[in-house]
C-alpha cells in the first residue's frame, strides 16, 4: 500500500510532516507505539490514516468531550461519515442505537470513563478493534492518579478487547511521564518515536510585574498593539469576561470571551467566529483551544499561568501552526504563584474527611455500599466527587472496596496511614510541577533552552527570534497598518443581511 | 442596577414572599413540576417559564444576595423575600424602559422554542453554505438528534434547495417585518450563513446596545411570536411550519388525544373526527378538554365564543363554584357541559 497516496486521497496533503510516516509504518505493522510530536503538527493523522488500511475499528480514548466532538466533526467535514463520539452525554436511546450498530463505524472516540462499562467493552470486542489509541496520553500520568482514575484501568480494558496494538500519543511528556505512560499501559515492548517538541517559530517573552493593575495595563497595551488573531488565557471565567470587556472598550479589534460556563451553542459560535477570522482576540480559560485547528494564531498571552510547564507549552503551541512567526507572552506577579497552589490544596481530601469515610466504611464491614449510602456518606463528610473517586480507587486497589461495592473488614489505622501517604505523595508531585513552572519563570538564561532541558532535550539551533533573554524585536509582531486599528464596521441592515444569508438578489429584499 | 436584578425583583414582587426563591429558580429554569407550573400561573410569571436557563444556580443566588445587601429585598424567612419600596421603584423604572416583550410566553412555547431554534439555525446555515457549493463547514449545532432531523428534511436537488431558500426567506422576512427594528436585527444577527458566523446573544446585545439578559428575553419572545404565528396560520407559512410540526409530540397528551389534536389542526370538526376515527363524539370532547388542559396556546374560541366564556366565568365566580350543574342551570341550559368544562379547565 502506498501511504503517500492515501494521505493525498483522504486528507489532501502531498507530504507527511516530521515523524508521521515512521509512526504510521509501525502502527500498520501491528507494533505498539509511543509517539511524542510537537503540538499542532497533525498527530491525529497517525491513527486516522491507518484506519484506511486496518480492517477493524480505530478506538480513540480521548480526555475531553469537546476534543472528541471536534475530531468527529472534522472527520465528517472531510467526508468520513463513519465517525462516532461515544460519551455519557448521548441520551440512552442514542447510545442504544449507536451501540447496536457499532461495527458500522470506523473511528470511535470514547472517554476512559465510558470505556469501563462492561456492555460497551463487550460490544467493542464483538465489533473488533484494530487499534487502541490513547490521545493526549500524558493525561494518564497527569490526571490518572488524581481524579480520572479510570485512566489507570486502560490496560485491563485493552486486554478484554483482545489486546489490539496500542498507539499512545502525546505532545508534551517528560521522560518520567513517558515511563509512567508505558508502565501504566503495560507497553514494555513499545517502539518510541520521540521528536523535538520545540516550536522554533514561537518567540517567548516572560514579564514580571509588581501588581495586578500593572498586569492589566500591560495586557491592554499588548492587545492594542499586537497583530492578531490572538488568545489570552485566564485562570477564571470572571477574569476572562472582565478583561474582554475592558479590551473591547479600547476599540482596537473584535474581542470575545470563552469559558466552560457558556452554553454549547455560544461556545460553538465563538469558536467558529475565531476560526473564520471574525474575531481578533479571545479571552479565555483553559477550556479553549484543545481540538481547535486554527493555523494563523499570531500570539498567545498568559495573564495567569498554568500549573505545569507541559500545560504551558500546549497552550502556547496553539500559536503559529502555519509555521509563520508568532509570539507568546506571559505576564506574572509574585503573588500569582499562590493561586494555583491554593487550588491544589483544595482538591485534595483533608485528614478529617479521610477518617470520616474510613469510619463509615469500617462500620459497614461485610456489607454492600449501596449508591444511596455512598451518596449520603459523601455529603456527610463534605467530600467532592472527584476526591471521593480518588479515595474509592485506592480503596479498591487495597481490596477494601470489593466487587459490587462490598466492603471487606479492614484495619483502620494502617489503611488511614496508607491513604494519607498516597495523598501526600500526589500533592507533593503536583506542587513540585508548579515549583518547576515557577522556577522556569524566574530562571536566568534562554527560555527555550530551559524548557527543553525540562524534557531532557537540547536546543539544536537558536532561532532568530528566540526569547526575551536572547532578544526579540517586539515591533515585528505588531500591527502594521493603522487602518486595521480603526476598522469601520459595515452598517448592519437586517433586510440586506437576510438576502445575503439566503442568497437572494438584493433588489428583492431592500425597499429603501 | 442591571436587567437581571430588575427581572428577579419583578418575580419576587409577584410571588410576594409566598414561595421560596428555590421555586422561582425552578420556574426560570423551566423545570416542569406541577408545583412550578401552578405557581407560575398563580403569580402571573408563567410567561418567564424556562426563559432563563443560562442563569446557573450560583449566579442566581449571587444576584439574590446582592439585592438583599442593597436592601432592595427584605428577608421574610430563611428563603423567602419581600421587595422593598425602593426595590419596587427602581424595578418599575427599568421595566418601563425595557418592558417584557409582548410575545414572550415561556409557559406556552419555551420547551419547543429551543428545538425550533436549533433546527432552524442549522438548516439555514446548511442551506446558505450548500447553495454556494461549500459542504465542508463546521455546523452550529452538533446534537445528533438535530443533525438527524436536518438530514431527514433537507432537499437533495439544487433547485429544491433554491426553492427552500426563497420560501424560507420570504416567510422569515414577512414575520420579521411585523417586529421592531431592534428585534428583527437581533434575530438576523443570530443566524449563521456562508458569509458570516452568527452572534451569541451576548454579542448581539452589544451590537444593538442593550443588556444581554434583556436581549435574551427579546430573542425568546421573537421565537415565541414566530411559533404562535405558525400555529395560527399554518397555510401562510408552509415552510417554517415544517420545523415545528412534529414538536407536538413533546406535549403531555395521551396518544389518542394527540391524534385528535393533529386533526383539529387541519380544521376538522368534532363530528368529522369522530366519524373518521370511529369514536364517540363525547370521546373526542374528552380529548379536547385534555388538550385545553395541557396545551396552553390551544384556543377554545371555536368551541365557545369569547363572550360566552366570560359569561361562564362570571357565573362561576358569582356562585363560587366550579361544579358544572349549577352553572349550566344558571345559564338556562344555553351552553353544554362540554363547553362549560372547557372554559373552566382553560382558566385553571
Ligand atoms: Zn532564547
Amino acid at each position: 500500500m502506498n501511504l503517500q497516496r492515501l494521505l493525498q486521497k483522504h486528507f489532501g496533503f502531498s507530504t507527511f510532516r516530521k515523524g508521521q510516516q515512521e509512526i504510521i509504518n509501525d502502527v500498520v505493522q501491528g507494533k505498539n507505539v509511543l509517539a511524542m510530536l510537537p503540538t499542532g503538527t497533525g498527530k491525529s493523522i497517525c491513527y486516522q490514516l491507518p484506519g484506511y488500511i486496518l480492517p477493524g475499528i480505530i478506538l480513540v480514548v480521548s480526555p475531553l468531550l469537546s476534543l472528541m466532538e471536534d475530531q468527529v466533526q472534522q472527520l465528517k467535514s472531510n467526508g468520513e461519515k463513519r465517525a462516532l463520539a461515544l460519551n455519557s452525554f448521548l441520551s440512552l436511546s442514542e447510545r442504544k442505537t449507536a451501540l447496536s450498530n457499532l461495527a458500522q463505524y470506523k473511528y470511535i472516540y470514547v472517554s476512559p470513563e465510558i470505556l469501563q462499562h462492561p456492555i460497551i467493552q463487550k460490544k467493542l470486542r464483538d465489533a473488533g478493534v484494530s487499534l487502541f489509541v490513547i490521545d493526549e496520553a500524558h493525561c494518564i500520568s497527569q490526571w490518572g492518579h488524581e481524579f480520572r482514575t479510570d485512566y489507570l484501568k486502560l490496560s485491563g480494558v485493552r486486554e478484554i478487547l483482545g489486546n489490539p496494538p496500542c498507539l499512545a500519543l502525546t505532545a508534551t511528556a517528560t521522560e518520567a511521564v513517558r515511563k509512567d505512560i508505558l508502565s501504566q499501559l503495560q507497553l514494555d515492548d513499545a517502539e518510541s518515536h520521540i521528536y523535538g517538541i520545540d516550536r522554533s517559530n514561537i518567540a517567548i517573552k516572560v514579564e514580571e510585574h509588581q501588581s495586578v493593575e500593572e498586569k492589566v495595563t500591560a495586557l491592554l497595551d499588548y492587545s492594542s498593539k499586537l497583530k492578531g488573531p490572538g488568545i489570552v488565557y485566564f485562570s477564571s471565567r470572571v477574569w476572562a469576561e472582565r478583561m474582554a470587556a475592558l479590551i473591547e472598550e479600547q476599540k482596537v479589534g473584535r474581542v470575545a470571551f470563552y469559558h466552560a460556563g457558556m452554553e454549547m451553542e455560544d461556545r460553538l459560535l465563538i469558536q467558529k467566529q475565531f476560526i473564520n477570522d471574525e474575531i481578533d482576540l479571545i479571552c479565555s480559560t483553559n477550556a479553549f483551544g484543545m481540538g481547535i485547528n486554527k493555523p494563523n494564531v499570531r500570539y498567545v498571552i498568559h495573564f495567569h499561568f498554568p500549573g505545569t510547564i507541559e500545560a504551558y507549552l500546549q497552550e502556547i503551541g496553539r500559536a503559529g501552526r502555519d509555521g509563520a512567526e508568532s509570539l507568546a507572552v506571559l505576564l506574572y506577579t509574585k503573588e500569582d504563584y499562590q493561586l494555583p497552589a491554593m487550588l491544589m490544596q483544595q482538591e485534595v481530601p483533608e485528614d478529617k474527611q479521610v477518617s470520616g469515610v474510613l469510619d463509615y466504611l469500617f462500620s459497614m464491614g461485610g456489607n454492600q455500599l449501596t449508591p444511596e449510602a455512598e451518596k449520603s456518606m459523601i455529603q456527610a463528610v463534605g467530600l467532592s466527587e472527584v476526591a471521593w473517586g480518588f479515595l474509592a480507587f485506592h480503596l479498591g486497589k487495597r481490596g477494601v472496596i470489593m466487587e459490587d461495592n462490598f466492603i471487606k473488614p479492614f484495619d483502620l489505622k494502617s489503611t488511614f496511614a496508607s491513604l494519607k501517604g498516597i495523598i501526600e505523595e500526589r500533592t507533593r508531585v503536583k506542587l513540585n510541577r508548579l515549583y518547576e513552572m515557577n522556577r522556569w519563570l524566574e530562571r536566568e538564561g534562554c527560555r527555550r533552552q530551559n524548557y527543553l532541558g525540562h524534557f531532557d532535550q537540547c536546543l539544536e539551533e537558536t532561532p532568530e527570534h528566540c526569547c526575551d533573554y536572547c532578544g526579540i524585536t517586539l515591533s515585528k509582531y505588531e500591527k502594521r497598518d493603522e487602518l486595521n486599528r480603526t476598522r469601520l464596521q459595515e452598517k448592519f441592515l437586517w433586510k440586506k443581511e437576510l438576502t445575503r444569508l439566503f442568497h437572494q438578489s438584493e433588489e428583492v429584499g431592500i425597499e429603501e | 442596577m442591571n436587567y437581571r436584578e430588575a427581572l428577579l425583583l419583578f418575580c419576587l414582587n409577584q410571588i410576594n414572599g409566598q414561595r421560596t426563591i428555590n421555586g422561582l429558580y425552578h420556574l426560570l429554569q423551566g423545570k416542569k413540576s406541577s408545583q412550578t407550573i401552578q405557581d407560575g400561573k398563580l403569580f402571573g410569571v408563567s410567561f418567564l417559564f424556562g426563559t432563563c436557563k443560562h442563569i446557573n444556580r450560583k449566579e442566581f443566588l449571587e444576584t439574590v444576595t446582592r439585592l438583599h445587601n442593597e436592601r432592595f429585598i427584605i428577608k421574610k424567612s430563611e428563603d423567602t423575600f419581600l421587595v422593598s419600596e425602593p426595590g419596587v421603584k427602581i424595578m418599575e423604572g427599568i421595566l418601563r424602559k425595557y418592558p417584557f416583550p409582548d410575545h414572550l410566553d415561556g409557559w406556552a412555547y419555551q420547551s419547543r422554542a429551543d428545538l425550533f431554534w436549533k433546527r432552524l439555525s442549522l438548516y439555514v446555515q446548511s442551506l446558505s453554505h450548500l447553495l454556494k457549493g461549500d459542504s465542508n463547514f463546521l455546523p452550529v449545532n452538533r446534537e445528533d438528534n438535530i443533525q438527524y432531523w436536518i438530514k431527514k428534511n433537507f432537499p437533495m436537488e439544487q433547485n429544491e434547495r433554491e426553492a427552500w431558500a426563497n420560501n424560507l426567506y420570504n416567510e422569515i422576512l414577512s414575520l420579521l417585518n411585523d417586529l421592531t427594528e431592534n428585534e428583527s436585527t437581533l434575530f438576523t444577527y443570530r443566524l449563521s450563513g456562508f458569509h458570516r458566523v452568527g452572534l451569541t446573544i451576548n454579542q448581539a446585545a452589544g451590537r444593538i446596545g442593550v443588556d444581554s439578559d434583556f436581549a435574551n428575553l427579546l430573542f425568546k419572545g421573537i421565537l415565541h411570536y414566530i411559533m404562535k404565528r405558525l400555529q395560527e396560520n399554518e397555510q401562510k407559512y408552509p415552510f417554517l411550519s415544517v420545523f415545528v410540526k412534529d414538536l407536538e409530540v413533546l406535549l403531555p397528551l395521551t396518544d389518542s388525544a394527540r391524534k385528535t389534536f393533529s386533526m383539529l389542526g387541519k380544521n376538522r370538526t368534532i363530528k368529522e373526527i369522530a366519524g373518521y376515527r370511529r369514536l364517540k363524539e363525547s370521546t373526542i370532547e374528552d380529548h379536547i378538554v385534555e388538550i385545553a388542559m395541557n396545551v396552553p396556546e390551544f384556543t377554545i374560541d371555536s368551541f365557545v365564543a369569547p363572550f360566552e366564556q366570560e359569561e361562564i366565568l362570571e357565573i362561576s365566580k358569582q356562585l363560587r363554584t366550579k361544579r358544572l350543574k349549577p352553572i349550566k342551570t344558571a345559564l338556562e341550559d344555553r351552553l353544554s357541559y362540554f363547553q362549560i368544562r372547557l372554559v373552566l379547565v382553560k382558566e385553571g
